[in-house]
């Protein structure tokens, strides 16, 4: 040992002098710095929430852990494969070396670079919360915030993948191995992240509850158990608790240890310092020769002869690019990610089990949308550097390049084996996918998938072209593979907008993704991908040529030779360039045509420009009195097949102000091109064409009182090229247009102002005032909040081509047909809430009646079974609502399938549903039956309720303002759901519904309000339907209904609209007094029981009976509104539930029979003690087992006996 | 049928491989001959094709080969001293791939053509496996077979017998004297006996440059009476380097034998040495390097 250590210790130091000096540890020092920097101060920040705090470090450095396989990688070929690559493995190995001063000098070397390169990332960090200006950093506090989940998560995920990443190549021999399972491990824990619901990833979802607890046990950062753990801090615990090692995360971190000593071991026992050889290469033995004389065969210098040695060529050139270990690797890994892809997206729709139909349309965006591009960019860049360098590496070009073949052929050769490589990629996904949809049941239908050679093929094969010439021009094949890497990157993300490349004419090969609709098809972006293409494939054109001029043919051949030697090619060349030329500025001069002139694009700078000119010229105009919009007189015209329309209107405008109106402003959206606009008993006092504003001044004041008509007409041309609009889409099968952004806006427009206070200070605009809270804004508007309403009359006619349905809010009163095109004239005689949608469809329409109100489902044929389900639950619905809220005020109801580029899963409008074509009419069903929870009944009885809250009922505009439309929706649903399904059922819903909430405190980046002022979804939408359900049961389900019909009665229009405070007034009156602490309880705190039971005993009686003894506690706590958590009685109800089973076993469809007495008892933070005699021995005893509180650790609220 | 006029070389890193060229080249074997760095590859590259010469004319049947290399291509048979081969690729479909690349389009005669060079270099029962999987010598008596794929008017062999047992090598001597006589062949090597042996004419080159050309008697001839022998003690050698213009030593039976050169018998313990190939070729090259040195000095 005494001689073992020092050479032990110069190996190690020699050893990570040598990773330290390699270029590419200097580069990933300066890149992480940087990268630390970056991502410290593009962190979205939380409200009140330290971004040098212990959260904000412990889950910016857990995030980004998945970067260590990747960086690793490179660490651990150096160390492992070097002597491979460089042929050194018998020098050293036949030195006195031993094997562990070998293994552990090399894995020490490893190590250093990396856990330097990780340290260099923190030190980044450290400098960018610097440069951020922060008032008070406690630095004591931030570097044990960086030191503390370093130790815990990255050190132990460092030395796990360095020792697995170690032994891969010491075993394998090859870096490709390391890269490729360095790949692996990047990829398959992003994918782990995404189905096991982690915040990082942009898509959660939850695919099995057992696989996140699996997960949790195994994940090798950590994160899952991190994130689960910190998901319920409040502000205050994130600025100033350390994440603590608790069972779970100890029992994770643990296993993990456990893992890298298992790696260490056995990579000690099994390797050793020998060669690799397995077999020995063969020699002919010495023959008598009795083979012919040679003889010379004429050569043929025919095209025939050309044209088979091009052929082969080709071959050669595929066939040796595609058997290679590397392309073998790649294939096997594009197999299982698309694999992976497809099943999650055929195997998850929604949460709850709910599965998609496996349709062709489901598994072709599963991989072609993002999958394919991406990755088939980057393996493009890697196989293109292979195929350009291949015959110089192998030293087999002075045999192809001294034989007869021409330049044209054996470029020509390279670049069609280029051309087919992305090709074989989608080969193997459209395999893979068919096969995956075949198993799940689904029809294929080939032309879909056919259709990836051209919208993923194409632009590949740009791509491809623009690689070749890199490779061409620079003389180095590492710099051109990482410019292809860079160019690949850039084309495929949005990470040029960091560097102002925002347009995607500046992104080489980038495309509208393509999506497939079963509705629509591709034709929301598929003429603007067709002008894209076009222009990319001609400049790829345009580059082979180039490429082909300064084909590097030969050794040592300059560039500058090169392009001497191109100078002298046929005059065949100059035409084809000047062909290429003619394409280029044809198609390139239409796009840009197309996409800034036609879409009139403008980047992020020149749109907030854009709004910083606006409210710096008009804010003058703030506070001015100005009409009120009371009557709608509209024709629009869709020309479908032109992504057009043309619309005409007339306003009728009151001074509903107690003020005389001498000037009137009126505001016009960028994007629609105005033909005329006139204000009668007005002169236009200035137009401003820049920003697109109308001053009139009016000849007369309008008295109040008084109405004046604006007359105007524009038309709109929409061409896909910049994206797909989500409130105007016009398409040949689907058409669709809100005009809520869209219609002229009377005065300054307040919602154009930029909020973000930096942006503002950025452009000199002053400070925003700060926000009111609700009762402050009650105050400044006396109670009434009036002047926001947007209510008017609507007489609508729409015109579209003969066969399509053309509709709008009202009823249709008038049909006809004029030269081919259809007219349907729609009427609302009173006013309705002005967010006027209009469609034109090339749908079925399926129809119910119910309470005298017309409803309709426009829908594909093939959907009849899920349309009849959607009218019944809008029947469902309507006729609850009606009985319990107020009378459906039109006589018509129309639900629209609409297709899913537009994003939205559901929303309403006034008579109008719209609902995605996926999560409305893509659904699995099991014989009519719901396959999981039914969020398809569920999410149209929630739309359906939108008709009452957000319409009938449209309530004040202040906080709080989104319980009465999407809480009051939650309850609708909850009362509706029982109704249909049973109380059971409403379990399920309520349990998910609470873990969500949880689960969106722990992402949510504001300081937690109270339900009744707090805008934030979990918030409005999940903790809604947990105290909706709670509400019901404790108050009972007239106290809800009569308090909300109150609401309605007495805040609909014109009456002054309700707050969150009416509703709470309202609840109160129809419930009893004692029951108002229950309510303020649940609307108006931010308040968390912690159910615990403390022991639990059952005895038998000597009649055969049980008596069952349960002492539990509740240290309830309320966070105050710094965010601080306040122990505090809350007195609140619960239910302590006998059980003949666990208790999760009772969310189920079918009716509780395990369920054996319900005890409700009140909680106190200190012990309490229940006794209760049952005729049955329980099996477990629960406390809230039903989710009637708000409760976050459950472990403890069950007892198994 | 090659004329090489005046052909220098000079690489990017200012590396002058070769300087002032000439040759010229009719059927027949003609030997290149000189030590390692000489120049001899980059020749052979430079008129294979495979590099421009910074200056200098190449023309092969009267053709100007540098502004035309097309014009050599067909005709030309290139072994290059070291070579790779695509890998999982067997010794008869590279062969095919290489034929239909120079013009073998007639099925039938390529794979004749085919199945005779794989004969003739012995690798018939071998000829379905990869290449890359051969020993060095089998893959240089494919490499050999490739070379002489098609009907080659030009065959440039860079040293084709490294690797070759003796018995491989005679076959190979045998095969380019039968291809010689109607084929103009550049053999590269430095190994003085292959030239000797087979090549009527020949080349010395040193520095780039051409130090002697004609054909191997002749250049045996005009260093005849200027050679000179001494078998010496190992201990002596240093003083008879520094006292004499020993052009080689070599051992004889274990004694140290110097071979010097000198108009004049340099003292009675030196006797004439018989003079040969390898002799003259050490000669000039002494000659060679001195007149360099002189030169810069």
């Amino acid at each position: 040992m005494s001689k073992k250590q020092p050479i032990l210790l110069k190996l190690t130091q020699q050893e990570i002098k040598t990773q330290l000096t390699q270029p590419s540890f200097i580069l990933l020092i300066v890149l992480a710095a940087l990268m630390g920097s970056f991502v410290i101060q593009h962190q979205p920040i939380t409200d009140g929430v330290n971004v040098w705090g212990p959260y904000y470090l412990a889950g910016t450095v857990v995030k980004l852990a998945f970067i260590l396989p990747c960086l690793i990688a490179i660490f651990a070929t150096k160390a492992a494969v070097r002597d491979v690559q460089h042929n050194m493995q018998e020098l050293i190995f036949s030195t006195a070396v031993s094997k562990f001063d070998w293994l552990a000098s090399r894995w020490s070397g490893l190590f250093t670079a990396t856990a330097l390169v990780y340290l260099s990332f923190v030190l980044g960090m450290i400098a960018g919360l610097h440069l951020m200006e922060l008032p008070a950093i406690d630095y004591v506090t931030m570097l044990i915030g960086f030191a503390w989940p370093s130790l815990l998560f990255i050190l132990p995920a460092i030395l796990l993948a360095v020792s697995l990443l170690f032994a891969i190549g010491l075993f394998s021999r090859s870096s490709l191995v390391i890269f490729i399972f360095a790949g692996f491990a990047f990829i398959g824990y992003q994918t782990l992240l995404m189905v096991t619901g982690s915040p990082i990833m942009a898509k959660p979802m939850v695919l099995s509850d057992t696989l996140n607890q699996v997960f949790r046990l195994i994940d090798p950062v950590g994160s899952s158990v991190f994130f689960e753990q910190v998901k319920s801090w409040s502000v205050n615990a994130r600025n100033s608790q350390q994440v603590i090692l608790d069972t779970p995360l100890l029992l994770n971190r643990a296993l993990v240890l456990v893992a890298t000593a298992l790696t260490i071991f056995f990579t000690y026992q099994k390797f050793s310092l020998t060669l690799a050889l397995t077999k020995l290469k063969k020699t002919s033995p010495a023959v008598t020769n009795n083979a012919q004389p040679y003889q010379a065969v004429p050569i043929n210098l025919t095209w025939s002869a050309k044209l088979a040695g091009f052929t082969s060529l080709c071959r050669l050139e595929y066939l040796t690019t595609i058997k290679t270990k590397s392309f073998a690797l790649v294939s096997i890994f594009l197999t299982l990610v698309v694999a992976s892809e497809v099943f999650s997206g055929l195997s998850y729709l929604e949460t709850m089990g709910v599965t998609p139909l496996p349709t062709t349309s489901v598994a072709f965006n599963q991989f072609a949308h993002d999958v394919l591009p991406n990755f088939g960019a980057l393996f493009l860049a890697f196989f293109v550097a292979q195929v350009m360098w291949r015959d110089s590496e192998l030293n087999v070009a002075c045999l192809i390049e001294t034989t007869n073949t021409s330049n044209r052929q054996l470029f020509s050769a390279k670049w069609l084996t280029l051309l087919l490589i992305p090709i074989t990629f989608i080969s193997i996904a459209i395999i893979v996918a068919s096969i995956m949809q075949a198993l799940f049941g689904g029809t294929i239908e080939w032309a879909i998938y056919l259709s990836a050679f051209y919208y993923v093929g194409a632009p590949l094969i740009a791509l491809a072209s623009l690689f070749l010439l890199l490779h061409t021009l620079i003389p180095s094949k590492f710099v051109a593979m990482g410019l292809s890497f860079i160019v690949a990157v850039l084309a495929q993300s949005n990470f040029g907008s960091y560097i102002g490349i925002e347009h995607k004419m500046l992104r080489f090969a980038s495309t509208p993704h393509m999506s497939h609709s079963q509705l629509i098809g591709f034709d929301a972006t598929a003429t603007a991908f067709n002008h894209y293409i076009s222009f990319w494939l001609a400049l790829s054109v345009a580059f082979a040529l180039i490429g082909f001029g300064l084909f590097r043919r030969g050794l040592d051949v300059t560039l500058r030779q090169r392009l001497i030697l191109s100078m002298h090619r046929p005059k065949g060349h100059v035409f084809s360039g000047a062909l290429c030329l003619l394409a280029i500025l044809g198609s390139g001069a239409h796009l840009f045509y197309q996409a800034n002139i036609i879409g009139q694009y403008k980047n992020s700078d020149a749109l907030v420009q854009w709004r910083v000119d606006y409210e710096k010229k008009y804010i003058a105009y703030q506070g001015l009195p100005q009409p009120t919009i009371v009557d709608v007189n509209t024709q629009l015209d869709f020309f479908p097949s032109e992504r057009r329309f043309t619309l005409s209107a007339k306003y009728q405008l009151s001074n509903k102000t107690a003020k005389p109106i001498s000037q009137v402003l009126i505001n016009t959206h960028h994007l629609l091109n105005y033909s005329s606009l006139t204000l009668s008993g007005a002169t236009l006092a200035s137009h401003d064409k820049a920003l697109k504003q109308y001053l009139w001044q009016l000849n007369s004041p309008m008295q109040p009182g008084d109405t004046i008509a604006l007359d105007f007409a524009l038309d709109y041309q929409q061409t896909g090229h910049n994206g797909v609009i989500h409130d105007n889409f016009i398409s040949d099968k689907f058409s669709y247009f809100r005009d809520l952004r869209y219609m002229p806006f009377l005065g300054f427009a307040k919602h154009l102002q930029i909020k973000s206070a930096q942006t503002r200070k950025e452009h000199g605009l002053e400070p925003l005032p700060a926000a009111l809270s609700l009762e402050q804004d009650i105050a400044l508007h006396q109670g009434d909040f009036s002047a926001d309403y947007r209510w008017a009359s609507t007489d609508i006619t729409v015109s579209t081509i003969k066969g399509q349905t053309a509709i709008a809010p009202g009823e249709l009163v008038k049909q006809w047909t004029v030269d081919n095109r259809a007219y349907f004239q729609y009427v609302n005689q009173q006013p309705m809430r002005r967010v006027l949608a209009y469609f034109s469809l090339d749908l079925v329409k399926s129809t119910k009646q119910v309470d005298g109100v017309n409803l309709e489902v426009y829908h594909q044929s093939q959907s009849q079974d899920l349309a009849n389900e959607h009218l019944a639950a809008m029947a469902d619905t309507v006729t609850y609502a009606n009985r319990h809220f107020s009378p459906y005020p039109a006589k018509q109801l129309r639900l629209i399938e609409v297709p899913s580029v537009l994003g939205y899963s559901g929303y309403a409008l006034s008579q109008t549903i719209l609902l995605d074509e996926r999560f409305g009419f893509g659904v699995k069903r099991d014989n009519g039956k719901a396959i999981g929870f039914d969020h398809l009944y569920r999410r149209t009885v929630h739309e359906t309720a939108h008709q009452w809250w957000g319409y009938a009922l449209d309530s004040a505009m202040t906080e709080g303002v989104s319980l009465l439309i999407e809480s009051l929706a939650k309850l609708t649903e909850v009362l509706v759901l029982e109704k249909k399904f049973g109380p059971e059922y409403v379990r399920t819903l309520v349990r998910y519904e609470h873990n969500r909430y949880f689960s969106g405190r722990g992402n949510s980046r504001q300081q937690e309000l109270p339900l009744y002022r707090s805008g934030e979804s979990h918030v409005v939408y999940s903790k809604a339907s947990v105290t909706m359900n709670a509400l019901v049961t404790r108050l009972g389900e007239k106290a809800l209904t009569d308090a909300v019909a109150a609401l309605i009665k007495q805040h609909h229009y014109p009456q002054r609209p309700a707050t969150t405070l009416d509703f709470i007034a309202r609840l109160k009156e129809t419930s009893e007094p004692s029951q108002h602490q229950f309510i303020d309880h649940w609307l108006k705190n931010v308040a968390f029981d912690d159910w615990q039971i403390t022991s639990a005993e059952v005895t038998e009686n000597k009649d055969g009976g049980f008596v069952a003894d349960v002492c539990y506690i509740n240290p309830s706590y309320v966070l105050n509104p710094n965010g601080k958590k306040s122990s505090k009685a809350l007195n609140n109800p619960a239910q302590l539930v006998f059980l003949s089973a666990h208790p999760s076993r009772v969310f189920n469809k079918g009716q509780d029979r395990r369920t054996l007495k319900v005890l409700d008892i009140i909680g106190q933070p200190t012990q309490q003690c229940a006794q209760q005699q049952l005729t049955q021995r329980p099996s477990h005893i629960a406390i809230d087992p039903y989710y009637l509180t708000l409760d976050n650790s459950r472990e403890d609220n069950v007892i198994a006996l | 049928m090659l004329t090489i006029k005046n052909l220098s070389k000079t690489y990017s890193n200012s590396v002058k491989a070769l300087d002032e060229i000439n040759l010229s080249i009719d059927a027949g074997m003609f030997g290149l001959l000189g030590p390692n760095g000489a120049g001899k590859s980059s020749l052979m590259r430079t008129i294979a094709t495979l590099q421009m010469p910074s200056s200098g004319q190449i023309e092969f049947a009267g053709q100007d080969v540098i502004a035309n290399p097309q014009a050599l291509r067909p005709h030309l048979g290139y072994l290059p001293q070291e070579f790779g081969v695509y890998p999982k690729v067997s010794a008869v479909d590279l062969l095919n791939h290489l034929g239909l690349l120079k013009g073998l389009s007639d099925t039938k005669a390529r794979k004749r053509q085919i199945d005779t060079l794989l004969a003739l270099t012995n690798l018939t029962q071998h000829s379905k496996k990869a290449v890359s999987t051969y020993s060095g010598g089998m893959k240089q008596r494919f490499g050999i077979a490739q070379a002489l794929l098609g009907s080659p008017r030009l065959l440039i062999v860079d040293e084709p017998t490294a690797g070759l047992d003796p018995q491989e090598r005679n076959r190979f001597h045998n095969l380019l004297s039968d291809v010689s006589e109607n084929t103009a062949v550049i053999l590269s090597t430095h190994i003085v006996e292959d030239v000797s042996n087979l090549c009527p004419n020949m080349a010395i080159v040193n520095n780039g440059q051409i130090i002697k050309q004609g054909r191997p008697s002749e250049l045996i001839e005009q260093v005849s009476g200027t050679l000179w022998r001494k078998q010496v003690s190992k201990q002596d050698i240093e003083q008879h380097l520094a006292q004499y213009n020993v052009i080689s030593q070599r051992l004889v039976a274990g004694r140290a034998e110097i071979h010097v050169l000198a108009t004049h018998q340099p003292s009675s313990e030196f006797e004439p040495l018989t003079v040969e190939l390898e002799d003259a070729y050490f000669a000039y090259l002494n000659l060679a390097n001195k007149n360099q040195l002189r030169k810069e000095a």
